[in-house]
């Protein structure tokens, strides 16, 4: 009975070390995020993953600010086909030709969107450092489009089926 | 002058420790008994183990120790959360960004 009581003692001091560690952690991972995006404008990431200077990141906005308003059109018109999408399904079902026709042009929307943004992507990547605009590029590719850097430069080989 | 030894003058005991045999048989229980007592020191051995453990955690869980202990857990806590929230931030910028400049990333209104 007298050796358990430290041995509990040594396990309650445990107990509280894991539970005063995670709230330090949880606290301390919220404020620091929470501070660092406070006031943070959209091209901060850029800024900071991509280690840009000032005239740099000057270069990069003036290319943003004329980028924006094209983008903003064409998603709101992506929105506005999803919603004339789902009107559809609701009311033709899945087979009609209405869905096909909404679904062809929503097709041809998302080839325009993606053509916008591969061509900023390109100008973007041209204003940083060639290293930084090659890492730019690839991040963008697989994000928006999905295209693995391993897959960049291998093409189609002649001789090779492909299904 | 000293005083005179009772025993040199006490012919009778003289004579009686001479004819005394000492008995060469152990004494009844007797292996029992050393058994027993090895037994006892064996414990008291472990017990004294047992002590130093306890004294040990006790020296320990001092006052002293547990609030040095603490305030490095505390710094710990704080600074691996430190570095996850730069990472989370990293990620959440991005995520913005992309919002912005990818209408199929753009949440809908």
């Amino acid at each position: 009975m007298s050796s358990s009581t430290p041995i509990r003692s040594l396990l309650g001091a445990l107990l509280l070390g894991v539970l005063v560690f995670g709230a330090c952690f949880l606290a301390g991972s919220r404020l620091r995020s929470a501070a660092t995006l406070r006031g943070q404008d959209e091209l901060e990431w850029l800024r900071t993953e991509f280690h840009l200077s000032g005239p740099e990141m000057d270069r990069i906005r003036k290319l943003h600010d004329g980028y924006r308003p094209g983008c903003d059109a064409l998603c709101a018109r992506v929105h506005a086909k999803n919603r004339e999408l789902e009107s559809a399904l609701r009311q033709h079902g899945p087979g009609s030709g209405e869905v096909e026709r909404i679904l062809v042009e929503s097709a041809s929307l998302r080839v325009e969107c993606q053509m916008g943004m591969l061509r900023h992507f390109q100008e973007i990547a041209g204003s940083m450092p060639s290293a930084q605009g090659k890492r730019y590029l690839e991040e963008m590719e697989r994000l928006t489009v999905g295209l693995h850097p391993a897959d960049r430069g291998k093409g189609v080989h002649p001789g090779h089926d492909h299904p | 002058m000293n005083p005179p030894n009772p025993l040199e003058d006490d012919a009778g005991l003289r004579s009686a420790l001479k004819e005394a045999h000492p008995s060469s048989s152990l004494p009844p229980r007797f292996q029992e008994g050393v058994w027993s007592r090895i037994d006892r020191a064996e414990r008291q051995e472990s017990a004294r183990g047992a002590n130093g453990l306890e004294s040990w955690l006790a020296r320990l869980l001092r006052p002293a120790w547990i609030s040095a202990g603490l305030a490095g857990v505390m710094l710990a806590g704080v600074w691996v959360g430190i570095r996850d929230g730069d990472s989370r931030a990293l990620q959440e910028g991005r995520s913005r960004y992309l919002a912005v400049v990818s209408p199929m990333h753009r949440p809908a209104p």
